[in-house]
């Protein structure tokens, strides 16, 4: 609880930084560009230089299934509505949204799809729009061939329900409310190197601030290994961890945490990459399961366009 | 590509997914979807919660209480109130404590319209647009019936301002097939939310909820009934919002902002509650919050009531709730000690 206070505490005066931070960058970086300059490439992929297709985040925006312990799907976009590079820097418009399907009970009849899990179906929603910069040339010069690193500020909604009443999680004292959900500014830092030939390492820190819910702060840290073994299939490895540092004076809610690693290999092809996974995750679940805390170990398959 | 590269990477997708099995283990006990951990309804060990007997000053008082603020007085009536005589007192500044000090107020509750040898039973009071309002269940004799009394339905019986006395109309608003929807009444903003809790198996009781403007109480047609997830005029598509309940009492406790339901199982000896964060719930699982004490009640006695009050010196997440001892042995509350068959008040933590 002193943390959620502290974290309160400082969320304006965070945000307020960061959010000068990366005006002063985008500033810095445009100055002396002439507008003819610019190489303006619509609708260019993902929402980021550094994918976040592999994570092992539940809030990451990637379309996929989870065949047990709960049968979950999730539908998800993540594109840039518009890339503008100049003067050795690319901003990035975008927009990402997913909407996750979850069944409250594990297990399943006949087939592990959504509406064949047991238990009543649990959704949310969550839509983002951002604005990131990779600063393209300083990278390279630091970080290799590869290399990446960008800044980003999002701001986004979540929302969490349930289809039909006989989902009985009502809060006890101590719990999250609402899911978890509500309206918030996401301000991240991510890297990528490649230590190998054919292998790179990322990673990612970022704070989730909320405006409005039961959490004020959601601070995360994630990173991973891309293996580019061969054309097609690329072995994937990343971490997960973030802490929800709530409000305690909202049902005397106690903090919670997730964390998560997950393996997979990326088929890769021309219409995008499939990656059967398998996940292993403790700690707090995500939308109405946010007062469940459990260790869950997951299989499933993921889909991105891009 | 190698082959020996394929072989590699599917021998370890293959063994991790089979460690994987994809299973789920919890990590703490905050959660049990069988309802019955956590000091749940199966919980018999909850700790015994004597309180103090409510009215203290009154000898023959049996029966669990319901109540009701009337202007700087509280309204205390005994579920027994339409068979004892003087079963309904105003009580200025009722306290945890019960050292309250109560005006009798003799018999309130006027005849039914209805059937003149019809029984007006209280259920519960709730404050209308214009003045308290009582539900109560209206029997009539039927020596074919447990206990020689049948119920016939549902009803109203708005306060008369002058005579103090609960007036039944000249219709009932449910028949007795009905869920007895005013077992627990309850004013959120305009609106009134009536509980009613119907006995759905051996032992056990489903209850479902009706609202209506706090105008409009004594209009059965201006009632809506929930159907698990909006409102509807339908009374047969009322869905049950808690299952495996009692006779449930619901109140809104502020410093919590939630709606906590308090009832005893049927024929129970242990309060349990529910919270929701909106009248008609979803409604956590249950929690035992305490024992009744029935020890001087004899052998087969059981708790009944669970009603809440509004009553001072009840501490911050905490609420005040009676009850009293009942039961079917014959003469057993007449034989016995009354004291043990008189309501008493309890404070206990909510869940």
């Amino acid at each position: 609880m002193g943390y959620s206070y502290f974290w309160s505490a400082v969320a304006p005066s965070r945000s307020s930084f960061v959010a000068a931070a990366l005006a002063a960058s985008l500033c810095f970086a445009s100055r002396g560009a002439r507008a003819d300059d610019a190489q303006v490439t619509w609708i260019p992929g993902s929402s980021r230089e550094i994918s976040r297709f592999v994570s092992a985040s539940r809030d990451a925006p990637v379309s996929g299934l989870v065949f047990g312990p709960r049968v979950r799907a999730t539908a998800a976009a993540d594109f840039a509505i518009v890339k503008i590079r100049f003067d050795g820097v690319a901003l990035r418009a975008g927009f990402d949204g997913l909407f996750d399907l979850e069944h409250a009970d594990t297990g399943y009849r006949g087939l592990p799809l959504p509406g064949r899990g047991n238990g009543p179906m649990l959704w949310r929603g969550m839509y983002r729009v951002s604005l990131a910069l990779s600063a393209e040339r300083l990278a390279r010069a630091w970080l290799g061939p590869r290399g990446a690193i960008e800044i980003a500020m999002t701001v986004g909604h979540e929302s969490d329900h349930v289809t039909g009443d006989t989902f009985d999680d009502a809060p006890r004292r101590g719990d999250i409310v609402a899911g978890g959900g509500g309206e918030f500014a996401i301000y991240e830092v991510a890297l990528r190197k490649p230590i190998a030939p054919k292998l790179d390492v990322w990673g990612r820190a970022q704070d989730r601030a909320y405006f409005r819910g039961p959490i004020f702060h959601a601070p995360g840290i994630e990173g991973g290994l891309r293996w580019r073994a061969w054309p097609h299939l690329w072995p994937t490895f990343s971490l997960f961890g973030e802490g929800l540092l709530v409000n305690p004076n909202l049902n005397g809610a106690k903090d919670g945490w997730f964390v998560a690693a997950l393996a997979g290999l990326a088929v890769r092809g021309a219409a995008g990459e499939l990656m059967p996974f398998v996940s292993t995750d403790a700690g707090n679940g995500k939308g109405l399961l946010i007062n469940r805390r459990e260790l869950r170990v997951s299989i499933g398959v993921r889909y991105a366009p891009f | 590509m190698r082959p020996s590269d394929f072989a590699v990477v599917a021998a370890s997708l293959g063994v991790a997914v089979l460690f994987a099995s994809a299973c789920v283990v919890k990590l703490d006990h905050e959660f049990d979807s069988s309802g019955t951990a956590d000091g749940g309804e199966s919980n018999a060990d909850a700790a015994v919660a004597a309180g103090c007997r409510a009215l203290p000053g009154v000898a023959s008082l049996t029966g669990d209480l319901r109540s009701i603020a009337i202007g700087d007085d509280t309204l205390f009536l005994s579920e027994h109130a339409s068979s004892i005589d003087g079963a309904a007192f105003l009580v200025r500044a009722p306290g945890a404590d019960c050292a309250w000090t109560a005006t009798p107020l003799g018999d309130v509750i006027d005849p039914s319209p209805i059937r003149a040898d019809a029984i007006v039973a209280p259920m519960d009071l709730v404050a209308t647009d214009t003045t308290v309002a009582l539900y109560y269940t209206l029997y009539v004799p039927d020596s074919s019936a447990a206990f020689g009394i049948r119920s016939i339905g549902i009803g109203l019986a708005p306060r008369d301002a002058m005579t103090g006395h609960f007036v039944p109309t000249n219709e009932l608003l449910w028949s007795a097939d009905r869920a007895p929807y005013g077992g627990s009444a309850l004013r959120v903003g305009d609106l009134v939310y009536v509980y009613g809790c119907v006995t759905s198996g051996f032992l056990a009781d489903d209850c479902y909820v009706a609202r209506v403007s706090a105008s409009s109480v004594a209009s059965v047609a201006a009632y809506a009934y929930f159907d698990g997830s909006r409102w509807t005029a339908n009374a047969d598509a009322s869905a049950a919002i808690v299952q495996s309940a009692g006779s449930a009492n619901v109140r809104y406790d502020a410093a919590s902002a939630r709606f906590v339901m308090t009832y005893v199982p049927p024929l129970a000896s242990t309060i349990v509650a529910r919270t929701a964060f909106a009248p008609e719930g979803p409604w956590s699982v249950p929690t035992a919050l305490a024992s009744c004490d029935l020890a001087a009640a004899g052998a087969g006695a059981f708790c009944a009531g669970a009603h809440q009050h509004a009553v001072a010196g009840v501490p911050r997440g905490s609420v005040a709730v009676t009850y009293a001892a009942a039961t079917f042995t014959p003469g057993g509350g007449s034989s016995g000690p009354m004291d043990a068959f008189a309501p008493r008040l309890v404070v206990l933590p909510i869940p």
